[in-house]
């Protein structure tokens, strides 16, 4: 088997600038039991400039994997606990009256890092969230008449937990679009949890230490961009968005009154980059399938809207996602 | 005599003569399109008028006889009709008579108003004879008299049966709307399903794709990733059909992982799969350039893979013997193809 040179010269490449992956893996995992696929998430979500929304039940080390990347990373790093009296200025910034230059000081806020975790996003109010994600799209914050661009990597990551929901403010969908990523947190298994028991009862807390830098980060999403994705990839990409939107189309009549409204050209776009920063990941200079498969959940879980209909039969969109995946034919 | 009485005498005159004119030119009639008829047989009754148009007319108005013998089976409208100055009136009624003998229609009295006057005077038709005959029978002929004939078959005419005809459609279209609705609406199932052409087994599927495949060279030209689509694209066909794994919504690792339990697949033969298949993959999707005995080797595998996987029908012993000479040379070809394959 001979490969075409720039393949070639591609995956050696990767194979140099991605071993970082694995001195951040191994500083996670020391701190992190288990949840690879959030540690996954977050790594993708880092390479492909893309912001990652967790959810899951309180106690399952959402926060705590934010700041472990966080702390891997040589970048600033902020933390903004969500509540209902939190004001955008809170996020943003504002403009202080100095009473000493007799001028208007500009007073930057938390946003204004590398990382930024939002924790519990769903409870602040409306204008919070929104004054947030106008940010996170747009990369750039206006303060007073000043515009002021947010340093690179920018990465905000933002948490939320699916029950209590009294006194929460749930995200509109064409806000929750803005997050590259959302994923579920799950339980960690038996003879995880027994170690995380074991870590937390030892004398001292394991810490992870610093591995990057920020320009090893910009350094390896260019990497990443070079990653090679086929058309015929591509077209499985384009099919199984188009299946989000016209199930009948594929076979999928069932899915019909089950999807209000279907995935957007975002989603096409963030399941491209989020295939190529996974197959990255696998040091990988191409993206073969079973990475779109990979990432395909955490792109879409939050882009489907189910009808009243799909709620009353229980259908979640994972399931949705699930009947397309193995309905699309694999190129 | 003077010349005014003269005058007034002429005036007289003159007005008596043009009063008979008048009268003269009113004309009655009554007659029967027959006269002679047999018991129970229908004809016509008409009575006609022809009278100037400034002379009005009265008929007789019968109830259901003209006279106790003959019996009125309908009465048509008056038919009236203009010729010059005169005006023709007939009364039509469908008579009948059950009762022989020979009758005499009386006179039909009409009322005529003449123009100018308040009175009006009488006038009659004439009378009409006429005679209802019964069968004659001859005595002679013992088998005259004969017992009543059934009811005549009349054949069915279309205006008959359209109403059932067309209720019944209307009923069959209603039944199959409802049942259209239920099946397709509320049970949403298919409501016509193709009845299925009993299919080909999975390797003589492959097999045929597969000749098609080499026949077509496609590597040889240059197009090494179709070659290996189409390629992967028969044997992820062939796992589906002949092992039930969806191969085509599958990726590599995915078909791997399934085929791992399916003991028909020998372990070389699940990592001969698995290597054939990332080495399409890497053309498929990597750009890679596989080597000519490469795309041979491929090529020779999925054959391999399909021949030792195929599912060996059981046939009976005629047909086995009625197929054995087939099948000897049959099999000497595949043996022959299959060593040069292999």
């Amino acid at each position: 088997m001979s490969q075409t040179v720039d393949i070639k010269e591609l995956n050696e490449k990767i194979q140099r600038e991605s071993s970082f992956v694995d001195m951040i893996n191994i500083e996670m995992n020391k701190v992190i039991v288990g949840q690879k696929s959030l540690v996954e998430s977050l790594l993708i979500g880092l390479l492909s400039d893309g912001h990652v929304l967790l959810e899951g039940l309180p106690g399952l080390a959402k926060t705590l994997a934010i700041n472990t990347l966080a702390t891997t990373i040589d970048a600033d790093f902020s933390r903004i606990q969500f509540t209902p009296d939190l004001l955008p200025a809170d996020v943003l910034g504002t403009m202080i009256y100095s009473q000493k230059n007799e001028e208007f000081n500009v007073k930057k806020g938390p946003i204004f890092s590398n990382f930024v975790l939002a924790d519990e996003i769903n409870r602040a109010p409306a204008k919070v969230q929104s004054a947030l994600l106008e940010a996170m799209q747009e990369k750039q914050v206006t303060i007073g008449d000043e515009t002021f661009k947010l340093e690179k990597p920018f990465l905000v990551l933002a948490t939320q937990n699916p029950i209590e929901q009294e006194g929460t403010y749930p995200l509109p969908e064409a806000q929750v679009d803005r997050f590259m990523l959302k994923t579920i947190i799950n339980y960690p298994k038996k003879e995880e949890e027994q170690l995380i028991v074991r870590q937390n009862i030892a004398k001292e807390f394991p810490t992870a230490n610093k591995v990057l830098t920020k320009d090893d980060i910009i350094k390896a999403r260019d990497v990443v961009k070079e990653v090679y994705m086929d058309e015929k990839i591509e077209k499985y990409i384009v099919d199984i968005v188009f299946a989000t939107r016209y199930p009948d189309n594929y076979g999928l009549e069932k899915l019909k009154d089950m999807i209000s409204f279907g995935g957007s050209p975002r989603a096409s776009i963030n399941l491209s980059k989020a295939a190529k920063a996974y197959a990255f990941i696998k040091r990988r200079g191409y993206v073969i399938p079973e990475d779109v498969r990979a990432v395909c959940y955490d792109v879409l879980r939050h882009r489907i809207g189910l009808t009243y209909q799909a709620e009353a039969e229980n259908i979640t969109s994972e399931g949705i996602i699930s009947e397309i995946l193995n309905t699309v034919e694999v190129p | 005599m003077s010349k005014t009485t003269k005058i007034y005498l002429l005036l007289l005159l003159s007005a008596v003569l043009m009063g008979n004119t008048i009268k003269a030119q009113v004309t009655l009639e009554a007659k029967m399109d027959t006269n002679i008829m047999l018991i129970g047989d229908q004809t016509y009754y008409r009575i006609k008028a022809s009278f100037p148009k400034d002379v009005n007319v009265e008929f007789p108005i019968f109830a259901d006889t003209i006279i106790g013998e003959l019996e009125i089976l309908e009465h048509f409208k008056y038919d009236t009709t203009y010729e010059n100055d005169l005006v023709h009136v007939e009364q039509k009624m469908l008579v009948t008579s059950f009762d022989s003998g020979w009758y005499e229609l009386p006179p039909a009295k009409m009322q005529i108003i003449w123009p100018n006057s308040i009175e009006a005077d009488s006038a009659k038709t004439n009378p009409v004879y006429f005679g209802v005959m019964t069968m004659q029978l001859d005595s002679a002929n013992p088998n005259a008299i004969t017992d009543i004939k059934a009811p005549m078959e009349a054949p069915v005419i279309f205006k008959e049966v359209a109403p059932f005809a067309f209720g019944g459609l209307l009923a069959l279209l209603l039944a199959f709307i409802t049942w259209y609705v239920y099946k397709r609406f509320v049970k949403k199932e298919p409501v016509f399903v193709k009845k299925e052409a009993p299919k080909e087994p999975a390797h003589i599927i492959a097999f045929r794709e597969l000749d098609h495949l080499r026949e077509a060279k496609i590597w040889q030209s240059g197009d090494t990733k179709e070659y290996y689509s189409r390629l992967t694209d028969i044997v992820r066909t062939y796992i589906e059909d002949r092992f039930g794994v969806l191969a085509m919504e599958l990726t590599t690792g995915e078909i791997i992982q399934m085929i791992k339990p399916i003991k028909d697949i020998s372990p070389d033969a699940k990592d001969s799969l698995k290597g054939m298949l990332q080495l399409a993959d890497l053309v498929k999707f990597a750009k890679g350039a596989a080597m000519a005995d490469e795309n041979e080797r491929s090529m020779r595998f999925a054959y391999e893979f399909v021949e030792r996987t195929k599912v060996v029908e059981q046939e009976s012993s005629e047909e086995v013997e009625e197929d054995s000479s087939q099948q000897s040379s049959a099999g000497s070809l595949q043996s022959e193809e299959g060593s040069k394959k292999l």
